[in-house]
């Protein structure tokens, strides 16, 4: 077990490098200069050529990388343009909200995803399957940003239900400050969950286990659960492992239309005010992000599945 | 020797989007206790689906549309679910075709030894039962095999654990349904062994349903012939193989291969088993050597020939 995630981790190592290397040079084709950024367009030359010497983006391109890689090797991602903070702390400050985001965004779909899932495969052909199915296929279909707005006009514009921005200062404010934005970045992701719970549920239930199991005496929601959703999650799991990743991506948008702080909102900034380093230490940290939630779901998919385990 | 199943019109058809399907057409036989009886016939004349009739299982969209299943005097389609939960697992186990897709792949086999038991009795040493069932049904190393998943074991200690598995609250009837078709010959004869072996030591009554006439000699002593959803002769192993009636008997018994002769070919029957047979008429009519006008006008009812050997022949009529 232990070599198995010692092996996985050595070949994520390569892949983090490539990261690094195509994020240096697609920020620098991003059309701007931070100098004129920073200094306005009325800055003289003569400023603007300082400021970008003291950037270091004076240097030739392939220094800059080297620099960069041998920064990245140190842990060291540079300051900030912006402000001089050292931008892995500014990253790894706002992460907690980010990662805060996303899991109550995950745990949201699959509190909903898996019994409407579970409720469409074992009544399928009914009016309730039809019903979850096609309202799925809505779900999918809603763009993040427009569902955001939709719940603010509803929840908390027309009902004062709930707060709009900011994160609340006791647990039970931050709860009902998290409660539109995880809602609206989980609901994709229930559509996806509830699809994969129904398909998957639907291929276990037509198992010989699954008769045998009744053969055996078993009630039918016993068989259900302990047999057939204990089965038929394990797809489940990677799907929603892997989503957790774009899921953190996806918490851009979020964050932004609700003025959250976070990652996103960190990245965004950094875009706008072409903060390189910046920009590079985000994105270095969420493809890190990535791949650590993909090696834990792989870890996580080889105890739901003993073949793998022992295999 | 008195009957403790008795099957009696059972007709369970499927509802499908061609029509309706009777893949279970008024079928009726007994079995004695402590027998092994078997049904036999070719692959989708309804021998699989009559054993999960009688467990109340059949899947969508099959129903049990007519007939009674006595067991022990009480007739089994008018149990309320849970009653009928009550039976399958207790007095009635059930052991599958395919020993590799009968056991649940994410847990132990011990586990699943133990959910059987404690589905029907509170035991506090369900280990040590669950191991010595295993050891029962001739798994050897059981203590390490208990602790394994089932990807781990062969297709015959899979499935001797589900042996284990229907027989671990002494059921009165034991229904096997082709479990020796998915293994290698050699396993197959001592799966079969274990069951005669269980049937000697526990008095327990076999259903056993193959299309093997070679197995249905060795194991039986009373057997139904199916052809098409319908039971077209019954009777002793010894009468139906020293004197089949049926010409669908006879043609099975001819398929079977003779070591002792030195042959060309296999034989077959010619043609398939229909899967919508006419409503009346006898359904092998149009396989049949011998068939009369009759045979396509009218059904054959079941004729008495002594000693119990029961045909549906216009031939005997």
């Amino acid at each position: 077990m232990l070599g198995y995630v010692a092996r996985r981790v050595a070949m994520a190592v390569p892949t983090i490098f490539a990261v690094a290397t195509i994020l240096f040079f697609i920020v620098r084709m991003v059309p701007g200069d931070p100098a004129v950024y920073l200094l306005g367009d009325m800055a003289t030359p003569e400023r603007v050529a300082n400021l970008r010497a003291e950037m270091g983006l004076d240097k030739p391109l392939y220094q800059q990388y080297i620099d960069f890689m041998l920064g990245v090797l140190r842990g060291d991602f540079g300051r900030s343009f912006e402000n001089g903070m050292p931008t892995m702390v500014r990253v790894l400050r706002a992460f907690p909200f980010t990662f805060e985001l996303a899991v109550a965004g995950t745990l949201l779909s699959l509190l909903i995803g898996i019994p409407l899932g579970v409720a469409a495969a074992v009544r399928r052909g009914s009016k309730i399957d039809v019903l979850i199915t096609s309202g799925t296929t809505i779900g999918v279909s809603i763009p993040v940003f427009w569902l955001a707005l939709l719940l603010i006009e509803f929840f908390s514009v027309r009902l004062g239900l709930l707060p709009v921005t900011g994160l609340g200062n006791n647990p039970i404010e931050r709860l009902r400050h998290l409660a539109l934005p995880a809602f609206s970045l989980g609901i994709g992701m229930v559509a996806t969950v509830a699809r994969m719970t129904r398909s998957s549920m639907l291929g276990v239930l037509g198992k010989d286990y699954i008769t045998a199991v009744r053969a055996k005496g078993a009630p039918w929601n016993v068989t259900v659960y302990k047999h057939g959703l204990r089965n038929a999650i394990i797809p489940v799991v990677t799907v929603v492992g892997l989503n957790f990743g774009y899921l953190l991506g996806g918490t851009v948008l979020v964050e932004y239309v609700f003025g959250r702080p976070g990652l996103g909102s960190l990245l965004i900034e950094a875009v706008f005010s072409r903060d390189y380093p910046q920009i590079q230490a985000s994105v270095f940290f969420f493809s890190a992000v990535f791949m650590a939630v993909n090696i834990f779901v792989d870890i996580l998919y080889s105890f739901l599945n003993p073949k793998i385990r022992y295999g | 020797m008195d009957t403790l199943l008795s099957v009696r019109n059972l007709k369970t058809y499927f509802r499908v989007k061609r029509g309706i399907l009777r893949a279970v057409d008024n079928v009726s036989f007994d079995i004695k206790r402590g027998e092994v009886f078997c049904l036999v016939g070719e692959s989708g004349c309804g021998k699989s689906i009559t054993a999960l009739s009688i467990m109340r299982l059949v899947p969508y969209p099959g129903e049990i549309v007519g007939g009674e299943i006595l067991f022990d005097g009480v007739d089994l389609l008018k149990l309320p679910e849970e009653e009928m939960e009550k039976i399958r697992g207790k007095r009635i186990g059930m052991i599958f075709q395919d020993p590799h897709t009968s056991l649940d792949p994410s847990y132990t086999v011990g586990w699943q030894v133990e959910e059987a038991i404690l589905l029907h009795r509170m035991i506090k040493k369900v280990s040590k039962l669950a191991v010595n069932l295993l050891k029962k049904v001739g798994i050897p190393a059981a203590e390490k095999r208990y602790r394994e998943y089932p990807h781990q074991l062969s297709g015959g200690l899979k499935q001797r654990a589900m042996i284990g598995i229907a027989i671990s609250n002494s059921p009165e009837l034991l229904i096997a349904d082709e479990p020796t078709t998915a293994l290698d010959v050699t396993i197959q004869a001592q799966i079969v062994d274990l069951m005669l072996k269980l049937r000697e030591e526990n008095g327990i009554s076999i259903l056993l349903i193959t299309h093997d006439m070679g197995l249905v000699a060795e194991a039986c002593d009373r057997l139904a012939v199916m052809y098409a959803g319908k039971i077209v002769e019954k009777g002793s192993v010894e009468e139906i193989f020293s004197e089949p009636l049926h010409p669908y008997t006879k043609a099975l018994l001819r398929c079977v291969p003779r070591p002792d002769k030195d042959v060309e070919k296999l034989v077959s029957i010619p043609g398939t088993v229909p899967e919508f047979p006419p409503a009346s008429g006898c359904r092998f009519a149009d396989r049949c050597p011998m068939t009369r006008k009759e045979c396509f006008e009218t059904t054959p009812e079941e004729v008495n020939m002594g000693n119990g050997h029961r045909v549906a022949c216009h031939l005997y009529g």
